[in-house]
């Protein structure tokens, strides 16, 4: 009757086990989320997956224990790719500036004018004037001009890395 | 023209049903057992679906059955007993006063009305002066007395009351729940459901505790309602935002809560005023009582209760017919100055089969008084197969079907207008139209296996669940604890014209050990066409936080489909 009992207490914790470990985002510690999936830029460690970080909207606290990426017009942060510099190679639509209907949204909550501006037809060409626009610019590097976001190189990366240094991307999702 | 189609509809397939289950009836009655008679293995060969023996607990009472508490021991069947039906139910009362009336110690929808009771169960009787007679006339059988119905989704399958006494039929229920969801938002909320709440945490999602009073003739019911149900359901009801005084904070905590008398005519008649259940969608409020824990959307979009009046006429032991007048859809107030109107009505002929049929009409819309809602919705819940001494014991199924529309104002059933061009003469579509499914099957009176699943559509949303967070359209200060409200920024869009559709499929494990306890385990997918679920991302803020400042234009993160995994741990006395 115990042997019994037991069985049956354990079968859902091993289906629990079996389901967890088969897909669900993160399993129990958030970890390992997918590119182009939504991410916590607050969390203390990188829960993105393997050659991502969390990117995208930069946190307002002052404890940040991630490097972050901005993702310009963008007012959320998702996971994206990034190379060794820390710059997005993500091809996702969310990793993009404007994330996907991002710029709209800021448009729409504040009308912030260089999200305005990049939502109304924005391009990497016109990405600069609209950053202009707020008194911004692009750190970490130039941009591409001609590029197309599709290639995956919009160099659109600013990194502060903060007191969590910025070279251990790939091994943050070891932790 | 649709709703004639519907009714038309109704009517032939309850006639066609209506007519196979009362000749079952008139024919398994012939061969029915008396009651003075040994406990019968019979059966009803009779039946065209072959159900060979009574179960252990057949004879034994529907819950609630007026005419046989549990303290009273003559009255109940024994546990392995195969008593016939109707044993200790319906035998004739030789005491002239009237009954007690414990009702329902469950929401059940057969709520019975008590009729006459044997003189064992009649405690409270008040004492006579005159020598009591023999009664010349047979009594009124007690509606749904015959048979058992403790298999039916929706229904208690408890035989008895165990905080029972002559005035009062006592109950609690805990409800106790962790899921978790593929999505892992980082807010661990859950959207789109009454049932589940949060994700990834053990969940109190319903404490309740309250009974039947009930003497002589005058009757009343309290449940109250804590746990995370009193928000979740709470946060559904708009008109509660018309004027002053807080409903939503007055009556949060009482799930149930009715008065009123019953008259010995027919087989009984109740009067009733106050909050009461619905059963429109099949499922109960009560989850100890449904075969899955997250119902499809038939039943989870539709109204768990009702604020009003309602009359519960029994004129056979095989029906009721309950007439309702109500402030609105699951509402506590009203949205305008007509109140709601609607029935149920409820046919069992035999103890393998079971017809629920409510409609509904009311004025369901913030400054739309000429915008009316109607709402059918039909279940049939069949057991095919029953065998009390095999591995497996039982087999039935349930199927439901609802139809709806909203017409006026700019929207009509077969509307075709785009969001944002409803015009009187150029529509919207307002409709619900949606159905569900379930199959169960019982090894032993401790183990079941569920399956089952769903659709619904409804353009314009008005029966969509709105998500919370900062994906809700309505209001939702209680969600906020005392932070300072902040209407959401990108609210999911219920404007008319929009369009909503959507499915859902689950399994389920029941392990009930004993009848006060159950051990639920689900799988359960969903699926809409527009995003809809929380993602990962949540609803609340970056971090999943309320307290953590939202950057400016910050979108919910909603999805199109769902999976998880539901452990649900349900005691109930």
């Amino acid at each position: 009757m115990l042997f019994r009992a037991c069985v049956l207490a354990a079968l859902p914790l091993f289906a629990l086990q079996y389901l967890t470990g088969c897909g669900f985002i993160g399993g129990f510690s958030d970890e390992n989320t997918p590119e182009g999936e939504r991410c916590n830029p607050y969390t203390s460690h990188n829960p993105c997956k393997q050659g991502a970080v969390c990117a995208g909207y930069p946190p307002s606290s002052p404890d940040q224990f991630q490097p972050y990426v901005l993702i310009p017009f963008c007012p959320e942060n998702y996971c994206c790719s990034v190379d060794d510099s820390l710059t997005i190679t993500s091809t996702n639509p969310n990793c993009q500036p404007g994330c996907n209907g991002g710029a709209a949204a800021m448009c729409a909550a504040d009308r912030d004018p260089g999200a305005c501006c990049y939502a109304d037809g924005g391009t990497p060409a016109t990405l600069a004037g609209c950053l202009a626009l707020d008194g911004l610019a692009v750190d970490g590097g130039p941009l591409s001009s001609g590029g197309s976001s599709s290639t995956g190189s919009s160099n659109l990366a600013m990194v502060d890395a903060g007191d969590a240094g910025s070279g251990d991307v790939g091994d943050a999702t070891n932790e | 023209m649709s709703c004639n189609l519907s009714a038309r509809i109704h009517l032939f397939g309850l006639g066609v049903l209506t007519s196979w289950a009362l000749l079952d009836r008139a024919t398994n009655a012939s061969a029915q057992p008396q009651p003075a008679q040994a406990p019968s293995v019979s059966a009803s060969s009779a039946s065209p679906l072959s159900q060979p023996v009574l179960d252990s607990g057949a004879g034994a009472p529907p819950n609630g059955s007026p005419l046989a508490p549990a303290t009273s021991p003559a009255t109940l069947p024994p546990d392995a007993g195969g008593v016939p039906p109707g044993e200790g139910l319906t035998a004739p009362s030789t005491s002239t006063a009237p009954s007690p009336t414990p009702t329902a110690p469950s929401p059940t929808p057969t709520a019975p009305a008590p009729v006459s009771a044997p003189a064992a169960t009649t405690p409270a009787a008040p004492a006579s002066t005159e020598p009591e007679k023999p009664s010349t006339q047979a009594p009124a059988t007690e509606p749904f007395a015959f048979g058992n119905f403790t298999w039916l989704n929706g229904e208690s399958r408890q035989h008895r009351s165990l905080l029972d006494s002559p005035i009062f039929t006592g109950q609690l229920l805990l409800d106790l729940n962790y899921t978790a969801s593929r999505n892992m938002p980082i807010d661990n909320t859950v959207v789109g459901s009454t049932a589940l709440s949060r994700n990834n945490e053990l969940t109190i999602a319903f404490v309740g505790f309250g009974g039947d009073f009930h003497y002589e003739h005058a009757r009343g019911r309290l449940m109250t309602q804590f746990g995370i149900r009193s928000i979740l359901v709470a946060r559904n009801d708009f008109s509660t935002f018309r004027g002053q005084f807080d409903l939503q904070n007055a009556l949060r905590y009482i799930s149930e809560a009715n008065g009123g008398y019953h008259w010995d005519l027919l087989h009984g008649i109740n009067l009733d005023l106050g909050i009461f259940m619905s059963y429109v969608g099949l499922f109960s409020f009560d989850n100890f009582e449904n075969w899955m824990y997250l119902p499809s959307y038939t039943s989870d979009n539709t109204p768990w209760f009702f604020n009003g009046i309602r009359i519960q006429i029994f004129p056979t032991d095989t029906l009721k017919i309950e007439p309702w007048i109500i402030n609105g859809w699951q509402t506590y107030g009203k949205f305008n100055e007509m109140p709601g109107f609607g029935s149920q009505i409820l046919f069992r002929p035999v103890d393998w089969f079971s017809v629920l049929s409510n409609w509904y009409l009311g004025w369901d819309a913030q400054d739309l008084p000429g915008l009316f809602r109607w709402h059918t919705d039909t279940s049939l819940t069949v057991s095919y197969y029953h065998d009390a001494r095999a591995f497996i014991k039982r087999v039935a199924s349930s199927y439901t079907f609802d139809l709806g529309g909203e017409n006026g104002d700019g929207v009509s059933f077969a509307g075709n207008a785009a969001e944002g061009h409803c015009t009187p003469n150029n529509t919207c579509p307002a409709r619900f139209v949606s159905g569900m499914m379930y199959h169960r099957v019982w090894f032993s009176d401790q183990f079941a296996v569920t399956a089952g699943g769903g659709f619904m559509s409804n353009p314009s949303r008005y029966l969509v669940l709105s998500p919370t967070g900062n994906a809700s359209p309505i209001p939702q200060p209680e969600s906020t604890q005392g932070i300072q409200y902040v209407p959401a920024t990108q609210p999911f869009d219920l404007n008319l014209g929009t369009h909503f559709n959507a499915w859902d499929y689950s399994f389920g494990f029941q392990y009930m050990p004993i009848e006060q306890f159950t051990l639920d385990v689900e799988w359960n997918h969903r699926q809409a066409d527009v995003p809809y679920f929380a993602g990962h991302g949540g609803v609340t803020s970056p971090d999943g936080y309320i307290t953590t400042t939202l950057p400016p234009g910050w979108r919910p993160d909603l999805v199109k489909s769902d999976d998880r995994i539901i452990f649900a741990w349900l005691v109930r006395f």
